[in-house]
């Protein structure tokens, strides 16, 4: 019995980890590409990798831009001759620092309105999903535990289910890997057919029935050949329903089966059992 | 003449044995084209193209050949019908749902360096379900021969009388036997299965109680349900912007749910003895785990239009675990009375977990690039399915399965094609995916065919693509894995659309 909580805990944990994995990584990167999104040039419409791009590299642009601006400032200044040097060389400076620094240099070449511009994306994205403090409404503890209740129902084992570890393989025959190979048994089973005993106390009537209805039952199609609805007799049947299912039934005619039907003689009480079949609940 | 027919049966059980856990493998073996719409619409040919993030899956260097940075979130509706066909009865079913089923996101770091050779660097994150398990699957008709006693038959044979003999506190002992002797368990206290001897408990021989006569009517349900999921952690680069080289390490993770129910009856003539008229046997399997693989690959561009593309994918290495119950419900007659036996164990077995490692897969592709307009692409992939394997692969079971699947399934191919059309911000898409069938008979599961379509906007900063997808496979899996092993001809359409929303910055 100290089993039994193992396996549950390791499927609510596979459940947690799938969804935590997706959320945790759309927010990643959802912080990633807000953060660190401004390493890129903005050349949008013309971007498709596949195609290739034009060499267009406005960032290199702009920089040189600014490069000639403030050379050409410099050159101004050298022609003058003026005192006003010293401010125009910090300027100088600054904007040499952004050039060829760092061959991996992310924020090479943003250029200053860039910068501004960026935020409204940014956070269009980033907040909604970024982060725990928005995850946990999603997916946190106070969502988590229900997740016990709906998810077991799904599975169609119900509650009162006891796990029970088996220790063959499932699939498998009847002690397997010591019996041998099982199946060269088979060939005898049906030539054994005429040593059945015929007073086989389990075929008389004082064998142990459990039970005396048979809701389970579908009914016959041929006896009702219209539309089969699949209404669920069994309280524990429910599927998660996150799916529509959509069932159409066609019979076809299979006149063989129904006029090979001899059954009459002997039927009277039997065929009342039968047409108690309340649809084909799914356990 | 009857001789021979129980020998074409013996022959017919001798070769499907082992079959129940090979439809298992070969689900995680497979991998259904998923991904963003502009993927799907090429059907998948994006070997030698590389530039998007569904790409990745197939070719881990197609991240380098990126722009700009990109995040990608791709939203689909599965729409699955199968129309079954047994023994002439034709039933249908469907089930459609709708997932988040790809996001991901790519980083792209140029080197400003202009006299390094390796232009740029990449990494992707990128996150796929590769397959939706949802299905549902309904079949109905009427077994001219054979009943699902077989199945209980072909379990019981061997197992002593005395390991089963005991229903005592609610069916509890079968919490205690193997497999095979609890199928043995639920056909004998179904009175499905008698013993030739039920005074000696050590009689090894049963026989069906079944009403004879043939003409049994057959329901086969299967409901089923999860993902497989893929997240690929990749880096690629460029080398001169000719050579493109990627690695993926990818996280499987997986979730199966299968509920199938089968019904039978027959309305055959009664005696003086009990036989069974109907019966109801469930089968509940829950399967998860985890999983990992890599990937690597190359891409050339060969001239400025000539593309070829190379890629490898190792084994998905999954760690499973099963869990799996059992109930059966049968009611036996005779021409006064009827009784039922309703065998609920209320037992969830769990099992030693195991692995399985799906086959190899090589990727060549070629593209050719219409300047600005357009490109049509080909990919071929192939695979040994041959190749699966369970592990523990000394378990005794495992080895014999593993031979098996050897035996029947097969290496096979996949060609995708796709092509591009550009006006102005508008691209139209078409593509043509063809998958081998992974069994040597060609028909437990069939050839795939899919055609698919798209239509893709760029906004600039954001682009908006469509696809429609349609496949199409035929199959013919057994209802049970031995003894009992007919099942219909189930014909699959599967119409899927997606949309993906896609950023660049």
């Amino acid at each position: 019995m100290c089993n039994n909580k193992n396996p549950l805990d390791m499927k609510t944990n596979i459940l947690l980890s799938k969804n935590v994995t997706l959320y945790s990584l759309i927010g990643f990167l959802s912080v990633l590409v807000t953060s660190c999104g401004s390493y890129q040039n903005s050349s949008y419409y013309d971007s498709d990798g596949i195609y290739g791009n034009t060499a267009r590299e406005p960032q290199s642009v702009s920089s040189t831009q600014y490069k000639n601006y403030f050379s050409s400032l410099q050159d101004e200044i050298k022609v003058s001759n003026d005192t006003i040097i010293i401010p125009n060389q910090g300027y100088t400076e600054t904007n040499v620092v952004n050039v060829y620094n760092d061959p991996w240099n992310m924020s090479f070449g943003i250029g200053f309105g860039y910068g501004w511009g960026y935020p409204y994306y940014g956070y269009g994205w980033g907040y909604p999903y970024y982060g725990y403090g928005w995850g946990y409404p999603y997916y946190g503890y106070g969502w988590g535990y229900p997740g016990y209740g709906w998810g077991y129902p799904a599975y169609g084992y119900g509650y009162n289910n006891n796990y029970s570890y088996n220790s063959s393989r499932r699939g498998s025959s009847y002690a397997y890997g010591v019996n041998g190979n099982r199946y060269s048994q088979n060939q005898s089973y049906t030539d054994r057919t005429s040593n059945y005993n015929n007073t086989s106390t389990r075929r008389s009537a004082t064998s142990s029935a459990t039970r005396n209805n048979s809701s389970f039952m579908t009914r016959d199609y041929s006896q009702n050949n219209t539309t089969r609805t699949r209404t669920n007799t069994n309280a524990n049947s429910a599927r998660s329903q996150n799916y529509s299912n959509t069932r159409t039934y066609t019979p076809s005619s299979n006149n063989n089966y129904n006029s090979g039907s001899t059954r009459s003689s002997s039927g009277g009480s039997y065929g009342g059992g039968r047409s108690s079949g309340g649809g084909g609940g799914r356990r | 003449m009857k001789k021979l027919y129980y020998l074409i049966f013996i022959g017919f059980t001798f070769n499907v044995v082992l079959s129940q856990e090979i439809p298992d493998a070969v689900r995680y073996a497979q991998d259904n084209l998923n991904g963003t719409a502009r993927f799907r619409a090429m059907g998948g040919a994006f070997g030698a193209l590389g530039g998007d993030l569904s790409s990745i899956n197939v070719n881990p260097a197609g991240s380098a050949i990126f722009s700009n940075n990109q995040l990608t979130i791709s939203l689909s509706t599965f729409n699955k019908k199968n129309e079954s066909n047994y023994f002439g009865t034709t039933t249908s079913d469907s089930e459609s749902n709708f997932d988040m089923n790809q996001t991901g996101g790519v980083f792209v770091f140029k080197n400003q360096n202009p006299t390094s050779n390796w232009k740029k660097f990449s990494f992707a994150i990128n996150y796929e379900n590769i397959n939706d398990f949802d299905n549902s699957v309904f079949s109905a008709g009427v077994n001219p021969t054979n009943s699902v006693d077989k199945y209980f038959l072909s379990y019981a044979n061997g197992v002593p009388l005395g390991a089963i003999d005991d229903n005592s506190n609610n069916y509890s002992r079968y919490a205690e036997l193997d497999h095979g002797a609890q199928q043995a368990y639920l056909g004998y206290w179904g009175y499905v299965i008698n013993p030739t001897d039920d005074t000696n408990p050590n009689n090894t021989r049963y026989v069906s109680n079944v009403t004879s006569g043939g003409n049994y009517y057959q329901e086969n349900s299967i409901y089923s349900n999860g993902y497989n999921g893929k997240l690929s952690f990749n880096a690629a680069t460029s080398y001169k912007d000719k050579l493109y080289i990627g690695i993926n390490l990818n996280s499987h993770f997986t979730d199966y749910v299968q509920s199938t129910s089968f019904y039978e009856s027959n309305r055959n003539n009664l005696g003086a003895d009990y036989t069974v008229t109907n019966l109801r046997f469930n089968n509940n399997l829950y399967t998860y785990g985890t999983g990992f693989s890599f990937q690597i690959g190359a891409i050339a561009k060969v001239t400025k239009e000539i593309r070829l593309g190379f890629a490898y994918d190792s084994p998905i290495w999954y760690n499973l675990n099963d869990e799996f119950s059992q109930n059966l419900t049968a009611v036996r007659a005779n021409t006064i009375e009827e009784k039922v036996a309703d065998v609920d164990p209320r037992i969830i077995n769990y099992y030693a977990p195991y692995e399985l490692s799906t086959p190899n897969k090589f990727t060549g592709s070629f593209a050719y690039i219409f300047g600005k307009t357009g490109l049509i692409s080909i990919d071929y992939s192939y695979k040994d399915y041959g190749d699966t394997q369970f592990e523990p692969e000394n378990d005794p079971y495992f080895r014999d399965l593993n031979a098996e699947m050897g035996n029947i399934l097969k290496a096979s191919g996949e060609l995708r094609l796709g092509a591009e059309y550009k006006i102005k911000e508008w691209s139209l898409r078409g593509g043509y995916r063809f998958e081998e069938s992974p069994y040597k008979n060609n028909t437990t599961i069939g050839d795939l065919n899919s055609f698919s379509g798209g239509l893709g906007y760029n906004f600039g900063m954001f682009k908006l693509d469509f696809a429609y997808t349609n496949a199409q496979r035929n199959s013919q899996q057994p209802f049970f894995n031995q003894g009992f092993t007919d099942g219909a001809n189930i014909k699959t359409t599967n119409n899927n659309f997606t949309m993906t929303l896609l950023f660049e910055m």
